[in-house]
């Protein structure tokens, strides 16, 4: 994939407006789990999911992680970094496919909810995974926690977030597409 | 209440660590992120604590500056220690109703905070001395080297600095919209979870439109000044690699020799080996 630099200055105005999202809004969704918070960081990562296809959601993704991890949320560092690549990053790869072979309603709705199951399913292993080798803590610690927490909290997150990438999706490639088709004409001429 | 915000941590003192080479500062970064990983006693930790303070000392950067850094991780080391005191099977120290705590766990408590507090230090410091756009710089020249990301190198950092160009004008973006929003009745303030995330739609898409047609323009720009991706592009501010960046190097490698010995020293150091 040859990235145009129409492409490139969309992907980019979709990370800083992901990196503004998380530094704008995020709170916690369990107060048991306070260090698990929602934030709408996925949502421009999802649209560009839709408009540039699976690799140019991956690249926006490792842009996004990258970037969030030496700003907003400096905190938790490398480990914020992967996990929120393999979440965002398992999301976008399924989500992009589903749409790239079916561009239609139905298309975005299934592929949302792919995505979120995929993410789901993801971050579940990965945090028995990775979680005991970061933080030492014997798996059997972790395990307990994968159903009542890990699994809900991301369904909640992706499920808001992929409501939202429906809806606000919808109508901004409505208005992008009269614009395209405006510069189509201007060109013909 | 948005404007003067600053993003990122970036910290400018002058001194000499911020003015080593990104390249340098991503590649020690990087080893010492390793090198964390294999420290097994507390000599190891003993030494990378002296380590980062020399480094500290030498950033300029306020100590307490650093340590508020670690501020947003508290709740994960808490949870960390307690798992791990609790969790942890071996010889029992004290018994407190149905919770055990353990020598193993103790030992094991100990060493993960300390991991986590030196993981997040350690990578703090190249943040606070190191400018996002100088950050991107040493990221497009390391990623060279990684296959695959290979082929994306200058496209990915190009994204990088043009985002990180973009997030203070969104930002002012944002406030507008919500302040039009707010004059129109909209209420951003109230509500549950699902109320909250409804608001935010009024909010998203008319930024998502404006952020785009930002990027069309600035591509028609880019494109009007001959932008032609990475090959043959030259660079008004060029990297360069001085002798400080070969001294620490040769000190990175001496901190990886020292620290790769400290595991292997039998004498135990608080807790038996």
């Amino acid at each position: 994939m040859k990235i145009k630099t129409k492409q490139l200055t969309q992907m980019a105005v979709l990370a800083a407006m992901s990196i503004l999202l998380v530094y704008l809004i995020h709170f916690p969704i369990f107060p048991a789990a306070p260090f698990l918070e929602y934030d709408p960081a996925d949502i421009p990562i999802f649209i560009g999911a839709f408009m540039f296809g699976p690799l140019g959601g991956l690249i926006l993704t490792a842009v996004v992680c990258v970037l969030q991890g030496v700003t907003v949320s400096s905190a938790s560092g490398i480990i914020g970094i992967l996990m929120h690549f393999f979440a965002t990053g398992s999301f976008v790869l399924v989500a992009g496919n589903v749409y790239k072979r079916n561009r239609t309603r139905k298309g975005a709705v299934i592929g949302l909810a792919l995505g979120a199951v995929t993410m789901t399913i993801t971050m579940a292993l990965w945090n028995i995974a990775i979680t005991p080798f970061f933080l030492g803590i014997p798996v059997e610690a972790v395990l307990p926690m994968i159903l009542p927490i890990i699994v809900p909290f991301n369904l909640i997150k992706a499920g808001i977030n992929s409501v939202i990438t429906f809806v606000v999706y919808k109508s901004v490639s409505k208005v992008l597409g009269l614009e395209i088709q405006e510069t189509k004409i201007a060109e013909s001429k | 209440m948005l404007k003067d915000v600053t993003i990122g941590q970036y910290y400018p003192t002058g001194s000499v660590i911020h003015k080593l080479d990104p390249r340098t500062k991503i590649l020690f970064t990087t080893a010492f992120v390793v090198m964390l990983f294999f420290l097994n006693n507390l000599w190891g930790y003993l030494a990378t604590f002296l380590i980062l303070a020399t480094i500290t000392l030498l950033s300029k950067i306020p100590v307490g500056y650093i340590i508020r850094g670690i501020k947003g991780l508290v709740l994960i080391i808490m949870l960390t220690v307690v798992l791990n005191l609790f969790m942890t099977p071996g010889t029992v120290v004290a018994t407190l109703g149905p919770l055990t705590v353990t020598l193993e766990g103790l030992k094991v408590a100990t060493y993960m905070a300390l991991r986590l507090i030196f993981l997040v230090i350690g990578t703090s410091i190249m943040t606070l001395t190191t400018s996002p756009i100088d950050l991107t710089d040493g990221m497009e020249w390391c990623m060279r080297y990684i296959p695959f990301v290979r082929r994306y190198a200058h496209e990915l950092a190009m994204m990088m600095s043009i985002a990180l160009r973009f997030i203070p004008t969104l930002m002012e973006e944002t406030e507008r919209i919500m302040k039009a929003q707010k004059a129109r009745g909209a209420n951003f303030e109230t509500g549950n979870i699902i109320s909250r995330a409804k608001n935010l739609i009024p909010i998203l898409i008319p930024l998502f439109i404006s952020a785009f047609r930002r990027a069309d323009e600035l591509a028609t720009a880019m494109e009007a000044r001959c932008y032609r991706g990475g090959e043959n592009r030259t660079r008004m501010k060029q990297l360069s690699f001085e002798f400080r960046d070969g001294a620490s190097l040769v000190l990175m490698v001496m901190m990886i020799v020292g620290l790769y010995l400290t595991t292997m020293i039998q004498i135990p150091l608080v807790f038996p080996v």
